[in-house]
């Protein structure tokens, strides 16, 4: 009986990677205030009252979104040799993961206040991403260097 | 738990990527199985075992703290 991983096939990892560095970089100007073109389109969102019509700033939007995208390639998308071994240091990489991400949420809870707390909050939407991302991909680069 | 999946390669003389392609996993599936770092499910268990001819319990052996 073959069960679903609901993973991308292994060709989204490439595309994820490939489009990651201009979204990070537009972001992190996002994340320290560095001035970028300002582009205003018209937008529909949740916000006051309920549906909210007026504003985005195009860069913030695209950025957030592409940085989205792009990690979520990166970390959905099945590996060249994605076998059962594989789904398992994928499911421990997940438990990794979820623990930094709560002690680091934790910390900047307890630690960081003001406006501080925004910038923080920002950079933590991304975290469990990155974090997994790593964790993941060094467990399978040490488990084929040792298999060399 | 251990195995004498390294000895029934050796048996049959195969390569690790021959085993994996057999059963269906990666080479580094059967390495980390041979060197006791990763323990198999029952499906590739059995399909180890059918390849090699011999019952899953002759291959795969349960050990004391298991």
């Amino acid at each position: 009986m073959k069960t679903r991983d609901y993973l991308l096939p292994y060709h989204y990892k490439k595309i994820g990677m490939l489009i990651l560095l201009p979204f990070a970089l537009l972001c992190l100007c996002l994340l320290f205030d560095i001035k970028l073109p300002s582009v205003v389109i018209p937008w529909i969102a949740i916000g006051d009252g309920f549906f909210y019509s007026g504003s985005a700033d195009l860069f913030t939007e695209l950025g957030m979104m592409g940085l989205l995208v792009s990690l979520s390639f990166i970390a959905l998308s099945r590996e060249k040799d994605e076998d059962e071994m594989t789904g398992q240091i994928r499911m421990q990489s997940f438990v990794w993961s979820l623990w930094f991400t709560t002690f680091v949420l934790a910390f900047g809870i307890l630690f960081i206040m003001g406006l501080e707390f925004l910038r923080f909050s920002l950079a933590a939407l991304y975290l469990f991403y990155f974090v997994y991302i790593i964790k993941f991909n060094m467990t399978m680069k040490s488990i084929r260097r040792s298999v060399k | 738990m251990k195995n004498t999946v390294k000895v029934e390669r050796a048996i049959k003389d195969i390569t690790q990527q021959d085993l994996a392609t057999a059963v269906g996993v990666s080479r580094q599936t059967i390495n980390s199985i041979e060197a006791g770092g990763y323990v198999p499910s029952a499906v590739l268990a059995l399909k180890i075992a059918r390849y090699f001819g011999k019952p899953a319990d002759a291959i795969f052996i349960l050990e004391e703290d298991d």
